[in-house]
């Protein structure tokens, strides 16, 4: 439960700082996504299943917020949770560059599947325009990760988003 | 690891439909679409308040750095916006100048009523120096002999007489005021009766290094009616004022010691210390 409060804390902390302290840290036309990177970060330690809900949970929530396109972040973070969460079966957790390269993939991943989710629901977004916003983005997010990763992966194994099984609680 | 437990067409099935669902949501909830929003209310609200806040202080500490880092452009930006102040504050007094000026001069075109003097050829002029010598009560104009400016050429305004042109250069001409007892004017007064009084009309400036402002006196035969508030014209006598310009408003009247004149204090209609614009009759002169 306790994992589930924290998550949520933080969901809460990068939907405020998306929406105002980092719309002074834009470069090349993004701003990081600090949701996105909280939802990799998971299920790159949590594995496929848990990655995916809690990608669609996150991906739902922004949904709401925005308050327009429901299932846009929810399809795209659905689908990064899951991938980044296969990743955690193939490597290495512990070693920061692995990290990079899923972050990188992964964020790369999330945004196309937002742009193609979004052509295939009708909206009239030009592909090559919005093409040159995904490779910044999943720049941007991989250079966050040397600040933020071991951070998250110390609290995931040692610290309060750490999973207790059951007879520990 | 739950998604090991299904089979590939299962999980293929899941996808298509968690796709599928997705895209109808992201069509029927476009930008012009209206629908119930709770959680999506409810977030905002949490989030509002928090995000005044670090808006405000992340907005001001950009601002500390945006100045810092732009702090020698600021410092240019400033020195070339003084310059442009002073020029345009150099331009504005100009403009200014011009338009009351101008408006001067529109008050000057109210002229007093004197055939005598406006169908003769005149010009205006600016003054542009006063008392350049020590010796006379003058002031010098922006017109001289290319204007056709003579010596001897009434200078008047809109309300009298100024005085009369008695050095010509080509650009300028130095006027030597009525003030002045050296610029005596031939003066009438009309009586009760009908009749003109005439007399000298003679400016009791007294030279020195320091300037008084000055009246006229003008002193007529003791028998001439001649009382407070009359006006005072030119009689056009002497050649160099043409008749009925004016000159004053007579002001008060004493008897002389000898007993055979009085002499009429007049206060001149022109306001000599602050002209700044009068009009050079073309008339006579030499």
């Amino acid at each position: 439960m306790r994992r589930y409060i924290g998550l949520g804390i933080l969901f809460l902390l990068s939907v405020l700082l998306q929406s105002t302290l980092f719309n002074y840290l834009v470069v090349a036309g993004v701003k990081p996504d600090f949701v996105l990177l909280l939802v990799i970060y998971f299920a790159f330690t949590n594995g496929p299943g848990k990655g995916a809900l809690l990608g669609l949970t996150f991906g739902l929530l922004e949904d709401f917020y925005v308050g327009r396109y429901i299932g846009m972040n929810a399809l795209s973070l659905l689908l990064t949770g899951f991938i980044a969460g296969w990743f955690e079966t193939k490597l290495y957790k512990e070693n920061l560059l692995i990290a990079l390269v899923v972050v990188f993939v992964a964020s790369f991943f999330s945004q196309a599947v937002f742009l193609f989710s979004g052509i295939a629901a009708g909206l009239t977004w030009e592909i090559g325009d919005n093409i040159k916003l995904i490779w910044p983005l999943a720049v941007y997010n991989m250079c966050l990760v040397p600040i933020t990763y071991p951070w998250f992966h110390r609290s995931i194994t040692k610290g309060f988003l750490r999973y207790r099984p059951r007879h520990e609680r | 690891m739950a998604k090991k437990r299904f089979s590939f067409s299962l999980a293929a099935l899941i996808v298509f439909f968690v796709i599928l669902l997705s895209l109808i949501s992201i069509r029927l909830t476009g930008l012009d679409a209206v629908f119930p929003n709770p959680v999506g209310n409810l977030l905002r609200e949490v989030l509002a308040p928090l995000q005044s806040g670090v808006t405000s202080v992340s907005s001001g500490i950009r601002d500390a750095v945006v100045n810092i880092r732009d702090f020698s452009k600021i410092r240019q930006d400033n020195k070339s916006l003084k310059t442009q102040i002073d020029e345009l504050t150099k331009e504005n007094n100009q403009l200014k100048q011009k338009i009351l000026a101008g408006m001067r001069f529109e008050e000057l075109e109210k002229k007093f009523d004197s055939p005598a003097i406006w169908k003769s050829p005149y010009i205006g002029a600016s003054v542009i120096n006063r008392n350049p010598s020590n010796w006379y009560h003058t002031i010098v104009i922006n017109r001289g002999s290319k204007d056709g400016v003579k010596v001897n050429n009434p200078v008047i305004t809109n309300l009298g007489l100024v005085g009369k042109v008695i050095g010509v250069t080509t650009s300028t001409a130095e006027v030597i005021l009525i003030l002045d007892p050296e610029g005596q004017v031939s003066g009438a007064v009309r009586q009760s009766e009908g009749s003109a009084a005439y007399g000298i009309i003679v400016g009791d400036y007294k030279r020195g290094p320091i300037a008084s402002a000055g009246s006229l006196k003008m002193t007529v035969p003791k028998d001439d009616k001649v009382n407070p508030g009359d006006m005072v014209l030119t009689s056009g006598m002497g050649g160099v004022y043409p008749k009925d310009i004016p000159v004053g408003t007579v002001q008060e009247v004493n008897l002389e010691t000898g007993g055979l004149l009085k002499t009429a204090t007049i206060s001149p209609l022109v306001d000599f210390t602050h002209v700044e614009e009068v009009f050079v009759v073309l008339t006579g002169g030499k």
